[in-house]
């Protein structure tokens, strides 16, 4: 699980400082967001409950941003794949996996 | 400097081990309660201060029914210490707090303290002393009588509490108890030795014997019967106590439930504020930039109407009155629809699945370093939809105090009726970057509310404090009727108001543009009004034209935007480039910065009227109109400099 959080931290970092320049306020979205998959990692190791609470929620909001930016796109008829893009689709649908999966773990 | 203590708590909290700890005198501390059945003191010289300490009998509660309860209450009624220390037992701090709770109806000084905080972390309870602390107003040492935790930071406190100027810390009764007390109160004002005629009051509600045979030696013609509210209060101030352990005491090793799981994060100390922004930034970003497509088309469709009615019915006063008053005046307005519906779709996404409340919660810490609280942030909150809704749910704050700012703030948050107005301007000025202008306006406007709310504090209300507690409710995915429902309800009153009010004030300015000249508006009744308003805002400059628009919004902010299309008689393409003309990019900015805070419109006026009175609608609308002005001065000037 917390080789899991340090994946997507990084992978979130990398999509901040790939977008930073075009999409200032997109990618500040996306490094606060990238701090939920940080403070995951800095949980005690002894309470996995609250490291699987921080995979779940940040994986939904790294989905709903995902799908507010293609829609965003698609509304402007201006559909982007390039790096960035398909790195934040890519962390939308994994969230999106992983929330489902975790959740399933709380009561 | 000498400083009076008592120290008071229920029986078997280990009070007197404390009062040890604290005075290093030996007492005897026995395994039942009503031991110490006499006043004990002691001295402790700390920092330069002489504190002298009484240990007092143990007591459940004010309402006595003991020789010990009657000495320990009598102490506190009579002798007025300078701090009083309840201390409660970690295990059982519900008891405890309830005694807190008639210790600060008596307005004094006080700290709470949370013993044997050694044997509850043993069983795995934390206790959250800054979340206690803020719900109750008060200082929380957490001590161990035992061990000697705590009992250095106690003597700090104790120091502390005593130089400082806390003001007292009221907690609130429900309405109907509130207005027996007021009802009551005005009995004992003359009483003799007495200091605290709302403890009197309170206690004469519940029933105390020796209270209510003072109160009846005075009079027998009292209205309320004396202990006719003893259950409410104790329910109510037990419920009170049930938030407050819920929100401060945590299981270590508790199994978490989803919502828990998700409030973990969510409502984090450190990312929730920052994360609420984000996703503030993320639901405005849709409505302002993924749905502007469809708004640019109903844009398209109101300019082909006018440009058929003209063709159709050539230049006349008909003609004029259809096409240059009705539709343009409504259809600038309506373009902004899907702006809207996105808005409330969104705002409704947030509120049904549960985390407006969170929102609130995680605002109360920065509300609460300026003295307010996460119950005004609700209705701000409330605000981005309109603000009329939003002063009516100033209802359900409790505390008289909160509730005047509230209202007075409210109107501070941006409503729906300015987006248009704000969105033509970002559009028009800042084409590249319209989403992060209007969301910078959103983030000044509660910034803005914020900012009044604790000038209002300062200035009228002396900065006393309330309580705030918040039930969370749990998530749940939001239903589509629901939101449907929601988005409808709340888009239907924009609609409602464009078919109306927007409709008329459409068509009384079009008549006062058309005459007396209608090939010249700069020589009609509307300039006019507009001229001889335009020096107060040439500081800003600010033309005629400009602050026709601003007097004329003061009936719906959505007309700013008819009125400039009247003015310009044109649909948005043009009227891009006359107000281009008519401002610079940083004029453009306080422009809209002035429109986020000057004068609330009527609706919102009448409001404010029917919750608090006459005198508080003009208070709004001067206070606004000078805060908004000196707001929008200060984004100039700052402008100036930097650009």
């Amino acid at each position: 699980m917390r080789f899991l959080l340090l994946l997507e931290w990084i992978a979130s970092l990398l999509l901040f400082l790939l977008s930073v320049k075009q999409e200032t306020l997109l990618s500040i979205c996306v490094l606060i967001f990238s701090f939920i998959y940080l403070l995951g990692l800095l949980e005690s190791k002894n309470d996995p409950q609250r490291i699987r609470a921080h995979i779940m929620v940040g994986g939904v909001l790294f989905f709903i941003t995902a799908v507010m930016t293609l829609l965003n796109d698609l509304s402007k008829l201006n559909l982007q794949f390039n790096l960035p893009r398909n790195l934040l689709i890519f962390l939308g649908l994994i969230g999106l996996i992983q929330a489902n999966v975790v959740r399933k773990s709380f009561k | 400097m000498t400083i009076r203590v008592a120290l008071c708590g229920n029986p078997n909290v280990g009070k007197t081990s404390l009062f040890n700890a604290l005075t290093g005198m030996r007492q005897y501390v026995a395994n039942w309660p009503g031991v110490t059945v006499e006043v004990k003191e002691g001295v402790r010289n700390w920092k330069d201060h002489h504190l002298i300490i009484t240990d007092l009998p143990g007591m459940y509660g004010m309402l006595v029914t003991s020789m010990d309860e009657k000495i320990a209450r009598d102490f506190l009624l009579y002798n007025n210490p300078d701090v009083v220390v309840v201390v409660a037992d970690a295990l059982s701090l519900e008891q405890g707090l309830y005694l807190l709770l008639e210790v600060l109806e008596l307005e004094t000084k006080a700290i709470l303290v949370v013993n044997a905080i050694d044997e509850a972390k043993k069983k795995g309870l934390i206790v959250d002393k800054r979340e206690l602390s803020k719900h109750l107003k008060v200082p929380v040492v957490l001590t161990s009588a035992i061990t000697g935790e705590g009992v250095e930071e106690l003597l700090d406190t104790i120091i502390s509490t005593a130089s400082s100027t806390q003001t007292k810390v009221i907690f609130n009764f429900s309405d109907e108890v509130e207005r027996a007390i007021f009802q009551m109160q005005k009995f004992i004002e003359d009483f003799p030795r007495i200091s605290t005629s709302r403890w009197f009051t309170i206690k004469y509600l519940e029933g105390d014997p020796e209270i209510v045979e003072r109160f009846s030696q005075r009079t027998s013609n009292l209205p309320i019967k004396a202990g006719s509210l003893k259950s409410k209060i104790a329910r109510e101030r037990y419920d009170h106590i049930q938030l407050i352990v819920k929100e401060s005491i945590a299981s270590a090793s508790k199994e978490l439930s989803l919502s828990e799981a998700i409030d973990h994060v969510l409502t984090h100390k450190f990312i929730g504020i920052p994360v609420f922004l984000a996703l503030m930034y993320l639901a405005l970003n849709f409505a302002f930039e993924t749905v502007q497509p469809l708004s640019d088309l109903l844009e398209s469709l109101f300019s082909h109407v006018v440009t058929s009615i003209k063709t159709n019915l050539g230049e006349n006063l008909i003609s004029s009155m259809l096409a240059d008053g009705v539709v343009t005046g409504v259809g600038t307005v309506l373009t902004f629809v899907p702006n809207i519906f996105a808005l409330f779709l969104l705002l409704g996404i947030m509120e049904d699945s549960g985390y407006l409340p969170r929102a609130a919660f995680v605002m109360d810490r920065i509300m609460y370093t300026l003295k307010l609280s996460g119950r005004s942030f609700m209705s701000f909150l409330l605000g981005f939809g309109c603000s009329v809704p939003a002063v009516l749910s100033t209802r359900g704050v409790s505390d008289p105090r909160e509730r005047i700012i509230s209202v007075l703030s409210v109107p501070f948050v941006s409503c729906s009726a300015r987006l248009p107005v704000y969105l033509l301007i970002a559009s028009i000025f800042f084409p590249k970057n319209r989403g992060f202008v209007v969301f910078s306006v959103y983030f000044f406007s509660m910034m803005a509310a914020m900012v009044s709310s604790l000038i209002l504090n300062r200035l009228i209300f002396k900065g006393q404090r309330g309580f705030f507690i918040l039930e969370l409710p749990r998530y749940r995915l939001p239903t589509i009727k629901n939101l449907a429902i929601y988005t409808w309800l709340r888009g239907k009153h924009f609609l409602v108001k464009a078919g109306t009010i927007i409709f008329v004030a459409s068509l009384v300015l079009w008549v006062l543009m058309y005459f007396p000249n209608p090939n010249d508006v700069s020589q009609s009744f509307a300039a006019q009004i507009g001229r001889s308003m335009s020096f107060v805002l040439k500081p800003l400059n600010f033309d005629w034209r400009a602050s026709t628009a601003l007097f004329f919004g003061i009936t719906a902010k959505e007309i700013i935007v008819s009125t400039f299309g009247m003015l310009f008689k044109t649909q948005e393409e043009t009227l891009a480039k006359h107000l281009s003309q008519l401002f610079d990019p940083l004029t453009a900015y306080s422009f809209i910065i002035f429109v986020m805070a000057y004068i609330p419109c009527l609706a919102t006026l009448a409001s404010i009227r029917s919750e608090i009175g006459t005198k508080y609608v003009l208070i709004t609308i001067f206070y606004s109109f000078f805060f908004a002005y000196a707001v929008a001065f200060l984004v100039k000037f700052i402008g100036g400099v930097l650009l």
